[in-house]
């Protein structure tokens, strides 16, 4: 085994700092989203917009002003993707097929970022800036916007269905809090080596007497927004394994910490947003047992698993890039598939098998440890619902959350919230693993070609955007295939998010009572954490058997 | 006019499918979000129909 000092050493650094930032800026995101005032930049843009920021959105106004204004998106970066050799900045680089295009386009406003492409040999400095980081940032914004939407349905009294306005909260995600930490993020990275220019591909004479191109580019500004807003898509197609754009171990620590940092705050300051810190302190521990124990499987396999090769060689080396080391790799597999991401700094098809099993569960489980950017607080506070009602049932107790009661129509759509993302996830890979235009694109058969399916499926479903590797993914059955997963596994669930959360803001708060079940203390944060597990994940136990599980074994 | 050629020839070139992508494209997600909005309106309705019952909790 490898030794076990700097992947200890690496978590505990990590563990510390975010203790001392997730509280600060948890506080800070909730005034953000509480705050009647606007700042006189805001003022400007909402003119630009020509909306009212006052006007409180009933749930289905505030779900149209999120389809609509992604559907731009998705439009606005398609029209970029296939004119881009007309536009300038393209680095002479031709218009993107149209199935390309289109999941490029869909991909980004996802928030999932998967790449079929080389990021430097297919797009150019504009489509780089103007679409995908655009898209970085908004896309956030919007997860984030549907969590505080959720989190406002929870708190308020008799809203008659209102839960805030979508412009308002947009705005103010990228530009209070987004832009901000991404300038300071950025000039740290900067400062640990990254690119940051606006050149042409160089060639330069390598020692062997050949010629290597190299490419620079926005490379920084892009890798904070990318790791910030959990979006992972990334400058060099080998994405946070490449040089430029994360060059040593403290990069590497900085973009782990940078996709940890706003899920755990969004959650603390969820705490804040219903009155009760606690509240919000239970949800960060119910993902942080999560992650922990995907962290500690995912090292363990990649560091003492099963295999002759990694027992000889220390850990499972191939696929990882020596400066990160197998811990580095594993920490950051886990978190970047725990928080829906998608980055790599390592080849995930060369994960052991239970390694990229775990990768896999942490994705299944619905992207909530710690998830996305408020999808991974608004996902957590669905299962959190799920949970009160079960205890209820088990206990007798009447179901309800931070005073809100959990009828049957809640239920329905917890229910329908809880199914959508397996159902479009298992469709998906029943469709790929049947056509033949999809076993065309495995490199392998067998459980680990399942397994890079699988992977890509469940990926593309849960909005992470990570690779497996292995697959040829640039094909029109599989860029068309990854997109509806993606569309699908990203506005179904916030459409039912929204309703869930127009039918909670018009109640009116419960008082507690002796048979109040207490959503703060460790005996909920335990059942929380066990009905993720066994209602969310088990769902995939049969597919899971097919691929890691048969792999690990065999 | 010379961009949309572009565009259309591309596409044509490209996947050997026809200039008819784009448009199938485009219409899927049109109609992707059509649906989702109908999702909306649908749920909304049967919220508001509790609401006036007062069925529900």
């Amino acid at each position: 085994m490898s030794e076990p000092w700097p992947a200890l050493g690496q978590v505990a650094v990590l563990v510390v700092v975010l203790i001392l930032t997730v509280p600060l800026l948890g506080r800070h995101l909730a005034r953000v989203y509480t705050s009647p005032e606007h700042t006189r930049v805001e003022r400007g843009v909402y003119r630009v917009l020509r909306v009212d920021p006052d006007a409180d959105q009933h749930w289905r106004t505030y779900a149209v002003s999120v389809l609509g204004f992604s559907l731009v998106g998705v439009l606005a970066l398609y029209a970029l993707g296939r004119l881009q050799q007309h536009l300038p900045l393209s680095l002479g680089n031709g218009s993107l097929p149209a199935d390309g295009a289109w999941n490029v386009a869909v991909s980004f406003v996802t928030n999932t970022n998967w790449q079929w492409y080389s990021g430097e040999a297919a797009l150019g400095h504009l489509v780089q800036m103007t679409g995908l980081t655009v898209q970085n940032f908004v896309s956030a914004a919007v997860g984030m916007a549907v969590a505080a939407a959720f989190a406002r349905g929870l708190a308020r009294d008799r809203g008659r269905g209102r839960v805030g306005n979508f412009w308002t909260d947009l705005v103010r995600g990228v530009l209070r809090v987004l832009l901000p930490l991404a300038v300071v993020s950025a000039v740290l990275l900067v400062l640990g080596g990254l690119v940051q220019n606006l050149l042409a591909p160089r060639a330069v004479a390598t020692l062997s007497g050949g010629v290597q191109m190299l490419t620079g580019g926005p490379v920084a500004s892009q890798e904070a927004i990318k790791q910030l807003g959990t979006n992972g898509g990334g400058f060099y197609n080998v994405n946070s394994a490449h040089p430029f754009e994360n060059p040593t171990p403290l990069t590497n620590l900085l973009a782990i910490f940078l996709m940890l940092l706003v899920p755990f705050a969004m959650a603390w300051a969820f705490g804040h947003v219903v009155g009760d810190r606690r509240q919000g302190v239970a949800v960060v521990s119910v993902m942080t047992l999560l992650l922990v124990i995907g962290v500690g499987l995912l090292t363990w396999a990649e560091m003492a698993g099963p295999g002759s090769a990694p027992a000889l060689a220390g850990g499972a080396l191939e696929g990882k890039e020596a400066r990160f080391g197998t811990a580095g790799s594993a920490l950051f597999a886990a978190v970047t598939t725990g928080t829906s991401t998608g980055a790599v700094n390592a080849m995930h098809d060369s994960l052991t098998a239970p390694g990229g099993g775990v990768a896999m569960f942490l994705m299944m489980l619905g992207e909530i440890a710690p998830g996305g950017v408020g999808s991974g607080l608004y996902g957590m506070l669905v299962l959190a619902v799920l949970t009160v009602f079960l205890s209820g049932l088990m206990v007798g107790r009447t179901p309800e959350y931070l005073g809100k009661k959990v009828g049957q129509r809640e239920m329905v759509l917890v229910a329908a919230y809880v199914l959508a993302t397996p159902l479009v996830l298992l469709t998906g890979i029943a469709v790929a693993i049947t056509a033949p235009a999809g076993l065309a694109g495995l490199q392998e058969s067998g459980p680990h070609g399942l397994s890079e399916a699988l992977y890509a499926v469940t990926s593309a479903s849960n909005n992470n955007g990570s690779g497996f590797g292995g697959l040829t993914s640039g094909t029109p059955f599989w860029n068309t295939l990854l997109g509806l997963c993606m569309l699908l596994g990203r506005f179904v669930p916030m459409v039912v998010v929204l309703a869930l959360a127009g039918r909670f803001a018009s109640q009116q708060p419960l008082p507690p009572s002796t048979g109040t079940l207490t959503t703060h203390r460790p005996l909920f944060v335990t059942l929380l954490a066990g009905v993720a597990v066994v209602v969310v994940g088990l769902t995939y136990v049969p597919v899971l058997t097919l691929g890691p599980i048969v792999e690990s074994l065999s | 006019m010379e961009v949309v050629k572009d565009a259309v020839g591309a596409c044509g070139a490209g996947l050997g499918i026809g200039p008819v992508t784009d448009l199938v494209l485009l219409g899927l997600t049109l109609g992707v979000f059509a649906a989702l909005t109908v999702l909306t309106g649908f749920l909304a309705a049967r919220g508001d129909d509790d609401a006036t019952s007062g069925g529900g909790r």
